[in-house]
């Protein structure tokens, strides 16, 4: 019992000397946490947008419609039943290649003359409705699979399209992420690497009446963990805020788009945020910490 | 309590601080260790509470040799010995009670014990008073009695004292062998580094005599050595 006791008030002392540790720092503890909050934002801010347009590209980018073409030898008939037994599928209708053919006639009367073809050029198509347009990329290609498809048409490219730029913006967020985080990074150690120096008699002192390398280490570890925290909390609110803006813009553009609007999105960004803050806060002070700690010693 | 077999001690200067030298102090002992500057009196006092590691040799503190304690062992080490430096190592931005404390702080003590241990060990060296005083309104004897006070608020059994007055005007220094003393009186082993002369020679205490790294005399109730200094 003692010892648990014991070990809450190395605990407390840990705290105290952390958060005396950034007060003293003042200045400091403001960059280190803005620069945290810079770049977490920015990683945070590119990958919800990068979020939304897949999002996008999920439901602008695909009909509630699928155009399947025929190989001559297929069997239709068999295709048709195969298709209407997948899931979000809701209507298949098959339009026979004479009928295809006498529609495009009937079209493309007077701009194109048809008597110089001898043969029915176009194959069976099957038309196929799907429940719900996010659906339809997965049941293309699940109509890919299947026998005697020659091709399909359901607007793939234009998904496609806005499915490569939001990889892109994904992987240019990450990009710059990765600077800024180098950047933060170094923020953090110098701090860390100044609060050590300013802290030497104190840290020599422990040392001397016995306190455990841990124990020292723990403070500035748990300095560094603090800025994480406290960059992650600001980002938090930062992307909350844009990204309302953002998706009401964006509802204001496509009003027919449903985008994921849910808060809980900005919420599991920031968890995921908080944790990469602490890591990069405790890491950055682990490094800066040891090498001070083990010039000193010995 | 302390025993130190064939000790050496080489920096990578290339300085031999000391040379195959041997030591024994029992429990309960008060012992000085003279010699003139760079004879390797402070390297002996760092080789005990592992400031430092000797080179080749053996030194045993309460019966363990701790050249092969591990780096988790030493706090376990240091909890058992008390230190008092000539420059007192105060920390500026904190109350002389602060100070005290601060050893019993890092060891999870409760505030009611840690309330207690300090008033007793302040009580000893006799500044009670100033306990809200910081370390720059003291004058250096005091300063040195509040480094004093934190070296023995844990009750360690080895106490050790390089160059205590080393700062001080000899009725300063007085005063801060007398408390040496006393602390000895209670039980705890003394090893004091010093230069000063008049001290060893009126304390009448066993005087080990160290030159060149080498121990040159040891006399059970000595004077600082002719010739040497």
């Amino acid at each position: 019992m003692e010892s648990i006791k014991r070990y809450w008030r190395q605990i407390g002392f840990i705290g105290e000397e952390a958060l005396a540790s950034i007060t003293r720092s003042g200045w400091m503890s403001w960059v280190v946490v803005m620069t945290m909050a810079v770049s977490l934002t920015i990683l945070g801010g590119f990958w919800l947008l990068s979020d939304d347009l897949y999002g996008l590209a999920r439901s602008v980018g695909s009909k509630v419609e699928i155009m399947v073409f025929t190989e001559d030898s297929a069997n239709v008939n068999k295709m048709a039943s195969d298709i209407r037994a997948m899931d979000g599928v809701h209507e298949v209708s098959i339009i026979p290649k004479d009928e295809a053919w006498a529609t495009l006639q009937k079209d493309m009367k007077g701009r194109v003359r048809f008597d110089a073809l001898l043969e029915n050029p176009l194959p069976d198509t099957v038309r196929v409705k799907v429940v719900d347009s996010e659906d339809t990329p997965a049941v293309a290609s699940a109509i890919a699979e299947l026998p005697g498809v020659e091709d399909l048409n359901w607007g793939q490219s234009l998904h496609a399209k806005i499915q490569q730029i939001a990889t892109f913006i994904r992987l240019i967020g990450i990009l710059i992420t990765g600077l800024l985080m180098a950047a933060t990074f170094a923020v953090i150690g110098n701090t860390i690497r100044l609060a050590v120096q300013s802290r030497r008699k104190e840290i020599e002192i422990m040392q001397l009446v016995g306190a455990g390398e841990a124990f020292i280490h723990s403070p500035f570890l748990l300095e560094g963990m603090l800025f994480g925290v406290a960059g992650a909390l600001l980002t938090g609110g930062a992307l909350a805020g844009w990204r309302t803006f953002i998706i009401t813009k964006l509802q204001e553009l496509f009003p027919f788009v449903i985008l994921n609007s849910s808060p809980m999105v900005v919420v599991q960004m920031l968890g995921y945020l908080v944790a990469i803050g602490v890591g990069i806060g405790a890491l950055a002070s682990w490094v800066s910490v040891r090498r001070h700690l083990r010039r000193q010693t010995t | 309590m302390i025993k130190l077999k064939q000790v050496s001690k080489i920096y990578p200067t290339g300085v031999k601080a000391l040379q195959g030298l041997n030591l024994e102090v029992q429990a309960g002992e008060f012992v000085f260790l003279v010699g003139p500057s760079g004879a390797g009196k402070s390297t002996l006092m760092k080789l005990l509470y592992r400031a430092e590691e000797p080179t080749s040799g053996q030194v045993l503190v309460g019966g363990v040799d701790i050249t092969r304690l591990s780096q988790a062992q030493m706090p376990g080490l240091r909890q058992r010995i008390g230190v008092v430096f000539q420059d007192y190592k105060l920390l500026p931005q904190r109350t002389v009670f602060e100070n005290v404390a601060f050893a019993l702080k890092v060891l999870g003590v409760s505030r009611v014990e840690m309330q207690k241990r300090v008033r007793s060990a302040l009580d000893l060296v006799g500044l009670r008073d100033s306990a809200d005083c910081l370390p720059h309104q003291l004058s250096g004897g005091q300063q040195q009695r509040v480094c004093l006070a934190r070296a023995i608020v844990n009750t360690p059994p080895l106490l050790i004292a390089d160059e205590p007055t080393g700062n001080l005007d000899p009725e300063t220094s007085w005063e801060i062998m007398r408390l040496l003393t006393k602390i000895n009186m209670h039980g705890t082993t003394v090893v004091v580094a010093t230069h000063n002369k008049l001290v060893v020679d009126n304390m009448r205490r066993r005087v080990v005599t160290i030159d060149h790294g080498r121990l040159v005399l040891d006399q059970a109730r000595g004077v600082y050595s002719v010739g040497v200094n």
